[in-house]
């Protein structure tokens, strides 16, 4: 694996630091908690605890980009099946964008969609290089 | 004691796996059991969609922590990134106790002998879990050996 693909983790790491931080943002232009107060608090706080953890994830995936760029693309077993199971995780992310979220809304909030998508094609790319880099070790 | 844990941790760590398995399996009642689709109904599309696409990326994620699990040989090889690793997913089920005990409300969530038993059964994997990635963590860090 070329050392060059350490460049592009890092840039992943602050990919996953901006789609962690647009979580927040999106909490004010989206009105959550506004639209959650007709709901059971304990469905409330499964949405706020899903949030939550799924930030820690993506600040974790950060920290793993940054700091272990160069074991992600070692082509030992682990990273390759991490890199790989990441790849689909964001790669269905993508699917999901597309195929999931209501079209109008997506019309609607045009800039956040295609960022999103750029954000999770960008992170599928990166991660699936690695992983098929991996294997060809 | 330490060295005990550090001999049986690639049986721990296989248990690990197992019992994540087993809640994401598990888990795929919870919405049915705590009504989620009728509550989430009454939400916005965009908030419902976030809460389904949020609901199965945490899914998902237990299902990586669950399959990496099932080589105990690479979560324990003592390197960098397996100690990054095991970090995290301790602290992640370190969180998920806390949350368990002091964020939800359970008062509104279903009574009864059979959801009491899921739940002590569901505390007590967190726990598990929540220790023996500590302890591996420990372990690839060389805090404790073989």
């Amino acid at each position: 694996m070329p050392s060059s693909i350490t460049f592009f983790f890092h840039i992943a790491a602050a990919v996953h630091l901006g789609v962690a931080s647009a979580n927040l943002f999106a909490f004010r232009k989206f009105h959550y908690l506004e639209h959650l107060a007709g709901v059971p608090l304990i469905v409330r706080q499964v949405f706020l605890v899903q949030n939550a953890y799924l930030m820690a994830v993506q600040f974790g995936l950060a920290l793993l980009c940054a700091f272990f760029a160069g074991e992600l693309t070692s082509g030992r077993p682990m990273s390759v099946a991490i890199t790989g199971f990441l790849a689909v995780f964001w790669g269905s992310r993508v699917v999901l964008q597309l195929g999931y979220y209501d079209p109008s809304l997506r019309q609607a909030n045009r800039l956040f969609d295609v960022l999103f998508i750029l954000a999770d094609g960008y992170l599928t790319a990166v991660y699936a290089a690695a992983a098929i880099g991996g294997l060809r070790l | 004691m330490a060295s005990l844990i550090g001999q049986n941790l690639p049986t721990l760590v296989l248990l690990a796996a197992i019992g994540q398995l087993v809640l994401i399996v598990a888990s795929l009642a919870i919405p049915r059991v705590l009504g989620w689709r009728a509550e989430t109904a009454k939400l916005r599309p965009l908030t419902r969609q976030v809460f389904w696409t949020y609901a199965a990326y945490i899914w998902a994620t237990n299902l990586s922590f669950g399959l990496v699990s099932l080589h105990p040989a690479w979560l324990l090889d003592g390197s960098p990134l397996a100690a990054g690793v095991t970090g995290f997913i301790s602290a992640y089920w370190i969180g998920r106790v806390g949350i368990q005990f002091f964020y939800f409300d359970r008062s509104d969530a279903p009574s009864g002998p059979a959801v009491r038993l899921a739940e002590v059964g569901l505390v007590a994997l967190f726990v598990y879990l929540a220790a023996v990635y500590s302890a591996a963590t420990l372990f690839n860090l060389g805090r404790i050996g073989p």
